[in-house]
C-alpha cells in the first residue's frame, strides 16, 4: 500500500526537467515526499498521489539533477580566505566575481589593493597564480617588495609546485645568499629571487606555508567549499584526498555540521592512500566502520590514491616520445610494484578506489593493478576508476573496459591548459586526443568528467560546455573527433559520476526513490547554442527536499 | 641549539635501505629517530624493539621509528619543535622518492643536511635504469647521490655497474654496501671522531690531518678538496670565525659553527678506491 499523502509533500513544475533518467527523459512536474523523488512526469500524474500542494516559482526554471563532482576537494573554498590572483574570472564562494590576473602588472595591483585592507603584520597570502599563460618577466621579491616591504607577501602558484615571496620573508628567515636549500631559486648575483621551489622549500617560509595550510584546513573553507559547490549546482561533491577525517574529532564535527538542512551538499570524503600496508590496512578498516555508520550527507564509499603529478608542471609519468617542450619531470609517487599492495586492503573490503593518473604510465600501472586485484579478489562491481586519465591510450581504455573500470576525465583542460598542451606539453598530436570522451564512448568505457575544484573551478556547465565544445582560449577546436553531444556530457556529471561513486541508486538522476537533489537552471543546456552552456545562470539547488539558493549575482 | 643532522637513505624498491638502517640502528650509540617516507611496512630488527605502537616503534637502544607516509614536513617539524631533539634523524625514502626533496627539508631551521646516501642493487641496477617506468626515478636517485653503496654485489662492484654509475653521478664514491662500517654514519656525526680507527678498521683507513683553517670558506674548500673516497671526515677545530664543526660524508661537506671544544686534528676515513682509479 502506499504511503499516505503528508503536509510535507510538495510538487515543483517546471518549464522542463531533464531528468537523466533514459526511460523517461523531460518531465513537467516532480513530487517529493520526505526528501526523496515520489513520481516525476506530467503535473496530473504527481497530483493523483493526493497531493495538492503545487509550487510553481521554478515554473519558468529548467530543472535537472543535482550536478556531481566526482573529483572536487573542499580545498575549493579556500578563496573564501586566501586572496584569488589565477589567470581566469572566477566566482568567490559568497558569489561575488573576480577578474583574472593576466600579467605580473596586473598581479601587483591586486595585491595592493588588498593590503590596503589588512591590518599591520598580517601576512598577505595569496594563490592560484600562473604565469605559465604570459611572457611577462618572471615574478620576483622585486615585484612584492613594490607591493609592501613591511608585511610579508606569499603568492602561491597554481602548480602547486612554486610560490614567490617578498624580501620581508626572506629576512624573517634569513634566507640569504649563503643559504644553501636547492629549492631556494637565485638570481645570476646569487642573491634569492623570492622563489621558493616545491612544498620542500616553501615550508622554509614556515609561519606564511602553515598559515595556508591551517586556512586549506579549517572550518571555514569547509562553508565556502559547500557555497560553491550550491551556488554551481552541485548537490554531491567528492573531496578527494583531504585529511580532516583523520582527526575523530573534527569528522564528527564536520558530520554534524553537514547534517544540517541549511548545509547544501552532501559529501562524499575519500581518505587518501598515502602510506605503508600496515597503515593502509588500518585506514581500510576505518573507512568500512565509517562507511557502515554513514548518514545521508556525508558518505564514505571510495579512497583515492595519487599516482604522478601534473601535465602543465612536467610532473605527470608520460610514456614515450614523453614531453614536447620542458624537461621532463615525471615522477610516481609511490613504486609501481607496491601499488596493488597498497591498494589490496580497500579492494578487498569492497571500498572504491579512485587513482589520480595524468601521464598514461601512470595509468596503465593502475590499469594492471587492478587486474591483479580482481584476479585474487572477485568483487565484480568495483567501478575502480582512472581519475584524470587525461592521456590514457586506447589499449588502455579497451582494457580498463573489460576490467569493468570507468574514467573520470578532467576536461576542463581543454579550456584552461589546451593551448599549452599543443604548444608546449604535449605537442599538437596527444593534445587533440586529450580527455578522449567519444572514444570512451566508442570503445564503451564508462566516464565522468571533472573540475578538480579549486584547480579548476567547480561547475559542471563549464564541464559540459568543454566536453562538447572542445574550444581553447585562442579559438582553436583541441579534436573534433573527441566532441560528445550535450546529452551525453549532461549524463556524464549526473547519473554516470554517480555510478562510479556507487551511489547511482540514490543521486545522479530524477527518478522514483531517490533522494530530492535538483539543480535549478535558468535555461535548458539542451536548448542553448552549444558556446553558451558554461554562461547558463544556476539559481540554486535542491539537497534532500531543502531549497538553497545561489548567492551568485 | 646546534642544528640535528638529517642523513637522507634513498635508493629503489628492494635496494637495501631497510638493511642498512637497521645496520646503523644495530651499532649506534646515539639517539636517531628515523623518519620512513615509504609505502612498506616498518621493518625494524625485531631483537631491537621495545614496544610499538600505531605508526612510531620504540627501540631498546633509545632510537625511534616512525612510519610518516607523505607527510615527511609535519614529522620534521615534530622534531625542531620538541624540547629533546634526537642526535641524528635518518630519513628512509620511498622507493620512487628523489632523495634531494627529502634533503631539502633538512633545511628547515632547527635541522642540517646531512648528506644524500644512495644504495643500489648491484644485479638490478643495470636493468632499471633502462625499464620503461622507472629509469628516470632511479636515475634521479643516483644523480643525488653524495655516496653510492652497491648491495648484493658479493663484495666487488663489476666495472660494468661502477661505469654505469659513474656515467650519471661521475663524483660520488661507490662503495661496497656490506664494507661500509655502518658507524660512520651511526655514531660519528655528532660526537666528536678521535683519532682511534672505528670498530670495523680492517674495511677503512683511517688518517689524521691537521689543516689550517681560518674561517669557513677555508673549511669548506678544505674538505671538498679531499679525495672521493674520503668517504667520512669529522673534526673541530679553532679559527678566526670561532671553533667550526667540519663534517664530509661521500661528497656531502658541511661546516657550522659549533660550541664544542677543537678535536685533535681531523679525522678522515677512506673506503674503497678513489673515482678514476678502478
Amino acid at each position: 500500500m502506499s504511503a499516505s499523502p503528508s503536509t510535507n509533500d510538495i510538487i515543483y513544475t517546471a518549464r522542463v526537467i531533464r531528468t537523466a533518467n533514459p526511460s523517461q527523459p523531460t518531465a513537467e512536474a516532480i513530487a517529493i515526499r520526505d526528501g526523496r523523488v515520489l513520481a516525476v512526469g506530467t503535473l496530473e500524474d504527481c497530483r493523483s498521489w493526493g497531493i495538492d500542494n503545487v509550487d510553481t516559482r521554478f515554473a519558468d526554471k529548467v530543472l535537472t539533477p543535482g550536478f556531481v563532482e566526482a573529483h572536487g576537494h573542499v580545498m575549493a573554498g579556500m578563496y573564501s580566505s586566501l586572496t584569488y590572483v589565477g589567470r581566469f574570472p572566477r566566482f568567490m564562494p559568497d558569489g561575488t566575481r573576480l577578474e583574472g590576473i593576466g600579467s605580473t602588472a596586473e598581479l601587483i595591483e591586486r595585491l595592493r589593493s588588498i593590503d590596503k585592507t589588512l591590518h599591520d603584520g598580517d601576512a598577505l597570502l595569496c594563490s592560484g597564480f600562473d604565469p605559465i599563460y604570459f611572457d611577462t618577466e618572471r615574478l620576483s621579491r622585486r615585484h612584492l617588495d613594490a607591493v609592501s616591504t613591511s608585511r610579508p607577501v606569499f603568492v602561491f602558484h597554481a602548480s602547486g609546485h612554486l610560490a614567490t615571496v617578498n624580501s620581508v620573508v626572506l629576512d624573517k628567515y634569513g634566507l640569504d645568499r649563503n643559504h644553501t636549500a636547492p629549492g631556494l631559486g637565485k638570481d645570476e648575483t646569487g642573491e634569492p629571487n623570492g622563489e621558493l621551489r616545491e612544498p620542500a622549500a616553501m615550508i622554509l617560509a614556515r609561519d606564511e606555508f602553515n598559515t595556508i595550510i591551517r586556512i586549506v584546513n579549517s572550518d571555514e573553507t569547509f562553508l565556502a567549499f559547500a557555497d560553491s559547490m550550491r551556488n554551481a549546482g552541485v548537490t554531491t561533491s567528492t573531496d578527494l584526498a583531504n585529511q580532516w577525517w583523520r582527526t575523530p574529532e573534527v569528522l564528527e564535527a564536520r558530520r554534524a555540521t553537514a547534517a544540517d538542512p541549511s548545509f547544501p551538499v552532501r559529501v562524499v570524503v575519500a581518505s587518501q592512500v598515502n602510506a605503508s600496508v600496515d597503515a593502509m590496512t588500518r585506514l581500510a578498516e576505518t573507512v568500512d566502520s565509517q562507511r557502515a555508520g554513514a548518514d545521508d550527507k556525508m558518505l564514505f564509499p571510495i579512497v583515492k590514491l595519487v599516482l604522478d603529478g601534473s601535465i602543465q608542471g612536467f610532473t605527470a609519468m608520460v610514456d614515450w616520445p614523453g614531453y614536447f617542450g620542458g624537461d621532463d619531470h615525471g615522477q610516481f609517487l609511490i613504486p609501481p610494484e607496491q601499488v596493488v599492495n597498497v591498494l589490496r586492503p580497500f579492494h578487498e573490503r569492497n571500498i572504491g578506489i579512485h587513482c589520480h593518473c595524468n601521464g598514461n604510465l601512470t595509468s596503465g600501472v593502475f590499469i594492471e593493478a587492478i587486474e591483479q586485484l580482481l584476479a585474487e579478489h572477485a568483487w565484480l562491481d568495483h567501478r575502480h576508476t582512472v581519475t584524470h586519465a587525461q592521456l590514457m591510450t586506447h589499449a588502455q581504455m579497451r582494457k580498463a573496459r573489460n576490467l569493468g573500470m570507468q574514467a573520470n576525465f578532467f576536461v576542463n583542460h581543454i579550456w584552461y591548459w589546451g593551448d599549452q598542451h599543443r604548444g608546449i606539453t604535449v605537442g599538437p598530436d596527444r593534445a587533440d586526443h586529450i580527455n578522449p570522451c567519444a572514444t570512451a564512448d566508442r570503445i564503451g568505457l564508462g566516464y565522468s568528467v571533472h573540475t578538480d575544484a579549486p584547480v579548476t573551478p567547480p561547475g559542471h556547465l563549464h564541464t559540459m560546455w568543454a566536453s562538447v565544445n572542445r574550444v581553447t582560449p585562442s579559438g582553436r577546436v583541441l579534436g573534433d573527433a573527441e566532441r560528445i553531444s550535450v546529452d551525453r556530457a549532461f549524463h556524464a556529471v549526473t547519473i554516470d559520476a554517480a555510478y562510479q561513486l556507487h551511489l547511482d541508486h540514490v543521486i545522479g538522476s530524477l527518478e522514483v526513490g531517490k533522494w530530492a537533489d535538483i539543480a535549478v537552471l535558468d535555461e535548458d543546456p539542451y536548448a542553448v547554442d552549444p558556446m553558451a552552456i558554461r554562461d547558463i545562470g544556476v539559481w540554486g539547488t535542491i539537497v534532500g527536499g531543502v531549497i538553497h539558493q545561489s548567492t551568485a549575482g | 641549539m646546534t642544528p640535528t643532522p638529517v642523513v637522507v637513505v634513498g635508493g629503489y624498491l628492494g635496494a637495501g635501505k631497510t638493511t642498512f638502517i637497521n645496520s646503523i640502528l644495530r651499532v649506534t650509540d646515539l639517539r636517531v629517530t628515523v623518519l620512513v617516507n615509504d609505502f612498506g611496512s616498518i621493518n625494524v630488527d625485531a631483537s631491537l624493539i621495545r614496544n610499538s605502537h600505531g605508526d612510531t616503534v620504540e627501540l631498546t637502544n633509545g632510537c625511534v621509528c616512525c612510519a610518516v607516509g607523505d607527510d615527511l614536513a609535519a614529522a620534521l617539524l615534530t622534531i625542531v619543535d620538541s624540547p629533546v631533539r634526537p642526535d641524528l634523524v635518518l630519513i628512509e625514502t620511498s622507493g620512487v622518492a628523489d632523495p634531494r626533496i627529502a634533503a631539502t627539508y633538512a633545511h628547515i631551521d632547527g635541522l642540517r643536511t646531512g648528506g644524500i646516501i644512495v644504495i643500489v642493487d648491484a644485479g638490478n641496477v643495470g636493468d632499471q635504469m633502462r625499464d620503461r617506468l622507472i629509469a628516470s626515478t632511479v636515475r634521479r636517485q643516483v644523480e643525488a647521490a653524495d655516496l653510492l653503496l652497491v648491495s648484493k654485489c658479493a663484495g666487488t662492484v663489476e666495472p660494468i655497474v661502477s661505469e654505469l654509475l659513474r656515467s650519471v653521478n661521475p663524483s660520488a664514491p661507490v662503495i661496497v654496501a656490506e664494507d661500509f662500517d655502518p658507524a660512520l654514519i651511526g655514531s660519528g656525526t655528532t660526537k666528536p671522531m678521535t683519532g682511534r680507527p672505528p670498530a670495523h678498521d680492517a674495511r677503512h683507513a683511517t688518517r689524521v690531518e691537521n689543516p689550517v683553517i681560518c674561517n669557513r670558506q677555508d673549511a669548506l674548500h678544505w674538505l671538498q678538496s679531499l679525495e672521493s673516497h674520503d668517504v667520512r671526515v669529522k673534526g673541530v677545530v679553532a679559527t678566526d670565525a670561532g671553533n667550526l664543526l667540519m663534517e664530509r660524508i661521500g661528497t656531502h661537506c658541511s661546516v657550522i659553527v659549533t660550541t664544542a671544544p677543537p678535536t685533535n686534528g681531523v679525522v678522515v676515513i677512506s673506503a674503497g678506491e678513489p673515482a678514476g682509479h678502478t
